[in-house]
């Protein structure tokens, strides 16, 4: 479809996916942070947004004033139907080059 | 502290996502600040910060790329792109000319980088809070006395006020932190093991402080219930990565602490490190109830009956706690002493009854609760100061080093003087020239600032390493750069830039600017000399200020480090020997002592060899009220005197002198010898006017009058025992016998050596290995070497000193060659013409040198007035040196009018081989 995902890329994008309706930037972060266990900045994560939503793979639109974050909107985010193509591309792929050595990468 | 990180967050994020990225990071702040409280949050924020800061170009290229904005707004004010102009016409311009801007650059972050280590260390130890919630709250316990306030507090003593304020407030105990031995799983059981520090604490300590493990589990109060019975530890992570090098099974394992095995039953958070305020905190906590099991034996007073070779937990006599009191919000803190006071008094009525005197004066003693929310700190104390005079010191050198960055930049605008005054008359607006020149001058100090952050996280490694004594001592004191000192060094940063772009701005767009239009330059190129020579004069004045400081505390140094001790520096070798941690009987470590004695005498190269309980110039002591027949102290006055215990070759090891009377010998080597030795001061004071020797004295006046008095069959010439400046204080020796020194075992040994001292110090160490493997030995060290230890905050801040007054003598110098320089540039047609009507070539050279060396005596002549007022108010800080001491001003003003007139030489030189014809031609 297009070039292939990178590493991050991927994860933002399953988050997306995980989060349906509830995506935005601090869940798709915690989403990562709390499953992929690594610590990130909000940046990073909006730069690779900003990224996907350019190549087509997601869209964005701006949410209403929450009194909680002082009255500051939310920026959402949800897989556009390229973006879910390409997930699914790069899940089977995934899939298809793992099959039969789970254990064995477990083991590693 | 979140605003500000919020704040930049917010600027360096990309205005299309500003919205919701800040938004995001608040909702994230409050989570965690509910789930982990608001310390951990506000730690989460700055990393988080951090994060963007690094993260954020690829941020804004993220954006820059893309076609639709989702919040599509106007995108910006006049005001903020004409800025944005301005920062890239200056940006464009300093690339133009890296050298200058190199030159710039590196000055001021030598100058913002050095105040801000400087200001990292203020902030660890003076400024910061516990890293504790609500450190507002959290107070230790003062008993205030008119002549004597107290901090200990006895075991039985704190529980008792623990439980009478229960429900009102929560109270914690803690002794001081003590070096011990420690081995981990029993490796080298046979040897000495590895130096640490431990804390001894009540089962509430964790639990007030609000800590949570890193693993395992803290300290409870059900670990502290039965005497010596609870064997069980926590560890600092500190202590952890460094021995178990952040092994997660370090829970369960065994450390032995001087001899007695303790589990290991938790890690401490790594941003937690107890309650003081050191530099090297606490290793590993255990309950106090284990205070005998650990041999733990300082920092106590005990009174009365009390028995200091039985545990001291149980004894209401025996006072070594520090207590801390957790306020509650709604509770006003004097409440909680008032109540404290009441409990205390309690107490005095039943202790009354064992030492009536004792509890009398408890009776008038009053609890005061006193903010203990940034730890206890002996270092803040004694640092605060000197930190103090460094900071000023560094902020001078700033501006020192602003003032070179200040004469570039005026440089610099003379050359764009065409371009600014075609600006101007094309209707520029005057503040927006002026704006444009400081923008320049501002991204120098930015790009100072951030280089001056780099070389701060590294000199401020350098600066705790000399106020730790050496490079390899382990240092755990954390003086990172939080949001203080970040604000600090932004604020300098700005502070710098405004004022070094001040000038140039205000000179540029001033009237006459018109006038270079009209070719009138000469006129101008005098003004401009003016305010360069002016600027120079001050950087030779603040110059000469820095070295008179730095040739102060050298004096003083050189003054405390020779002063007369009383003991011979030269020949001595000293020791110390932590025989406790043996835990032999009091007889076993008796004949420990003469086989150390024996072996040490038998070496070659050394003359006697002596122990003490304390020895000379060491920081311990051991002091006793007593009193004397015929003397009545005034009102107020406490009859106090130093004592220490020593073998029989004592005097003559350390070269201490005889003044009447005898030395000891086999005549006080009975159990019931009284006899002791006492100093010229204790003499002169107490004994006036009469022979000392066969007078009696004692801790009491029941001991004075019964056979239990101490005679006096000796006068020793006086010493300087652990305090070089102030006056001796009295001191009383002791014979050290199997019967008189069973509470403290001799923990120093003296060698004196025919040779010098220093070269022996590996045979010693090898001797006392071979003579029992087991005990630890440390700082083997020329008493002159303990001098300089006494003298280590003098010997930093004369180092510290001596450097900035090096540098800012390299800076001021590199301002007056600049200046001279241009001097010389301006002046070409002049001495060409000069030359051409047959003037001398080496009237040339003194012409401009005589230019040089006028600024120099004038800034040195401010500087002489600047520098007394600063000496003056250095005051206690010097020792020895008076404000106006001669040798330290002739030095600096020599040193400073030499150099610059090296500096000046060359472009005087330059100046004398000048071509007439060439430089009138150029006109």
């Amino acid at each position: 479809v297009s070039s292939a995902l990178g590493e991050f890329e991927q994860l933002v994008l399953i988050a997306l996916l995980r989060l349906g309706p509830d995506a935005y930037g601090a869940t798709v972060r915690r989403e990562i942070e709390a499953r992929a266990r690594r610590e990130l900045s909000i940046s990073a994560v909006y730069t690779t947004l900003e990224r996907l939503e350019q190549k087509g793979l997601v869209r964005s639109w701006v949410g209403d004033p929450t009194p909680e974050r002082g009255g500051r909107r939310r920026r959402h985010f949800e897989l556009s139907p390229l973006g879910a193509r390409a997930l699914k591309a790069a899940y089977q792929a995934f899939a298809g080059m793992t099959t039969g050595l789970e254990q064995r990468l477990k083991a590693l | 502290m979140t605003k500000v990180a919020l704040g930049i967050i917010w600027l360096v994020t990309p205005r299309a996502n500003r919205e919701w990225v800040l938004g995001d990071t608040v909702e994230q702040f409050d989570r965690r600040a509910q789930s982990e409280g608001t310390g951990a949050a506000r730690r989460w924020l700055f990393r988080e910060t951090v994060r963007v800061v690094l993260s954020a170009p690829g941020h804004y290229r993220s954006v820059r790329s893309r076609a639709h904005t989702p919040s599509a707004g106007p995108s910006g004010g006049g005001r903020m792109s004409t800025s944005w102009q301005d920062i890239r016409f200056g940006l464009r311009l300093l690339r133009r000319s890296p050298i200058f801007t190199f030159v710039a650059v590196s000055s001021l972050a030598l100058g913002i980088g050095g105040s801000a280590a400087v200001f990292s260390v203020l902030n660890a130890v003076v400024l910061r809070s516990l890293p504790i919630p609500e450190p507002d709250r959290f107070f230790s316990v003062t008993r205030q006395h008119p002549q004597e306030p107290s901090q200990r507090f006895s075991w039985p003593s704190v529980q008792g006020i623990r439980d009478h304020l229960t429900g009102q407030a929560e109270v914690a105990a803690a002794s001081s932190i003590a070096t011990m031995q420690l081995h981990i799983d029993g490796v080298g059981a046979g040897t000495a093991g590895e130096r640490g520090s431990v804390q001894l604490v009540s089962g509430e300590y964790f639990d007030i402080l609000r800590q949570r493990p890193l693993f395992g589990r803290l300290l409870t109060s059900a670990d502290n219930h039965t005497l010596d019975a609870h064997p069980v530890a926590v560890i600092s992570s500190g202590y952890w990565r460094r021995q178990f090098g952040g092994a997660p099974d370090a829970v369960g394992r065994t450390l032995t602490i001087n001899g007695t095995p303790f589990t290991i039953v938790g890690i401490t958070r790594p941003e937690f490190f107890g309650t003081n305020v050191v530099m090297r905190h606490a290793d590993a906590w255990v309950p106090l109830m284990m205070q005998s099991s650990v041999r733990y034996a300082t920092g106590a007073s005990s009174h009365g009956t009390a028995d200091m070779r039985r545990p001291w937990p149980s004894q209401p006599l025996v006072e070594w706690l520090t207590l801390f009191v957790r306020v509650p919000k709604d509770t006003a803190p004097s409440t909680i002493a008032a109540a404290i006071t009441v409990r205390h008094h309690a107490d005095a009525a039943s202790i009354r009854g064992d030492d009536p005197s004792y509890g009398d004066r408890m009776n008038s003693e009053r609890a005061t609760l006193d903010a203990a929310g940034r730890g206890l700190s002996g270092l803040r104390a004694s640092a605060s100061t000197t930190l103090y005079v460094l900071l000023a010191m560094m902020t001078i050198l700033l501006v020192i080093s602003s003032g070179n960055v200040a004469g570039l930049l005026v440089a610099r605008a003379a050359a764009r003087e065409r371009e600014i005054a075609v600006r101007l008359s094309l209707g520029a607006g005057r503040f927006r020239l002026a704006r444009q020149l400081i923008v320049e001058s501002l991204l120098l100090s930015l790009g100072g600032g951030a280089l001056g952050l780099v070389i701060a996280t590294w000199a401020r490694h350098l600066i705790v390493a000399l106020f730790a004594g050496s490079a390899s001592a382990i240092v755990t004191l954390d003086t990172g750069l939080d949001w203080r000192v970040i604000g600090f060094a932004l604020a300098v940063t700005l502070i710098a830039g405004v004022a070094c772009g001040l000038l140039p701005a205000i000179r540029a767009t001033r009237d006459h600017m018109a006038d270079s239009l009209k070719g009138r330059a000469a006129l101008e190129s005098r003004r401009r000399l003016f305010a360069g020579r002016a600027l120079v004069v001050l950087q030779m004045a603040f110059c000469l200020l820095l070295l008179v400081v730095a040739g102060l505390f050298v004096r003083s140094l050189r003054v405390l480090t020779t002063v007369d001790i009383g003991f011979d520096r030269q020949h001595v070798l000293g020791a110390r020997l932590d025989v406790r941690s043996l835990g032999y009987s009091p007889e076993d470590r008796h004949v420990l002592y003469q086989r150390v004695l024996e072996r040490v005498q038998s070496l070659p190269g050394v003359v006697s060899a002596s122990l003490s309980l304390n020895g000379p110039v060491v920081l311990s002591s051991w002091l006793s009220g007593f009193t004397v027949d015929g003397y009545t102290p005034r009102a107020g006055e406490r009859m106090q005197t130093n004592e220490d215990l020593v073998t029989e070759q004592y005097f003559s090891t350390v070269g201490l002198r005889m003044v009447t009377g005898r030395p000891f010998g086999p005549l006080d080597r009975g159990p019931d010898s009284r006899s002791t030795i006492i100093n010229e001061t204790m003499a002169r004071k107490y004994f006036a006017g009469q022979d000392p020797i066969g007078k009696r004295w004692g801790y009491s006046e029941s001991m004075l009058r019964g056979p239990e008095a101490f005679v006096v069959i000796g006068v020793v010439e006086d010493a300087k025992y652990r305090d070089l400046k102030g006056a001796v204080p009295s001191m009383a020796y002791h014979l050290s016998g199997p019967s008189r020194d069973v509470n403290d075992p001799l923990g120093d040994l003296e060698v004196r050596t025919s040779g010098s001292p220093l070269a022996l110090s590996g045979t010693l160490r090898h001797v006392l290995a071979q003579i029992e493997p087991r005990l630890p030995v440390n700082d083997v060290l020329p008493l002159d070497a303990r001098v300089a230890r006494l003298a280590w905050q003098e010997i930093v801040v004369a180092r510290l000193t001596s450097i900035f007054g090096g540098i800012s003598l390299l800076l001021a110098c590199l301002g007056l060659y600049g200046t001279i320089s241009y001097g010389v540039s301006q002046r070409v047609p002049e001495l060409g013409l000069r030359l051409a009507l047959g003037a001398d070539r080496r009237r040339l050279l003194w012409l401009v040198m005589r230019d040089a060396l006028l600024l120099v005596i004038v800034g040195s002549a401010l500087g002489v007035v600047l520098a007394y007022a600063a000496a003056s108010s250095l005051g206690n800080q010097l020792y020895g040196v008076g404000p106006l001491d001669p040798i330290a001003y002739v030095t600096a003003a020599t040193l400073l009018i030499t150099v610059g007139l090296v500096a000046a030489y060359l472009p005087a030189l330059r100046a004398s081989r000048i071509e007439p014809m060439t430089a009138i031609s150029r006109n």
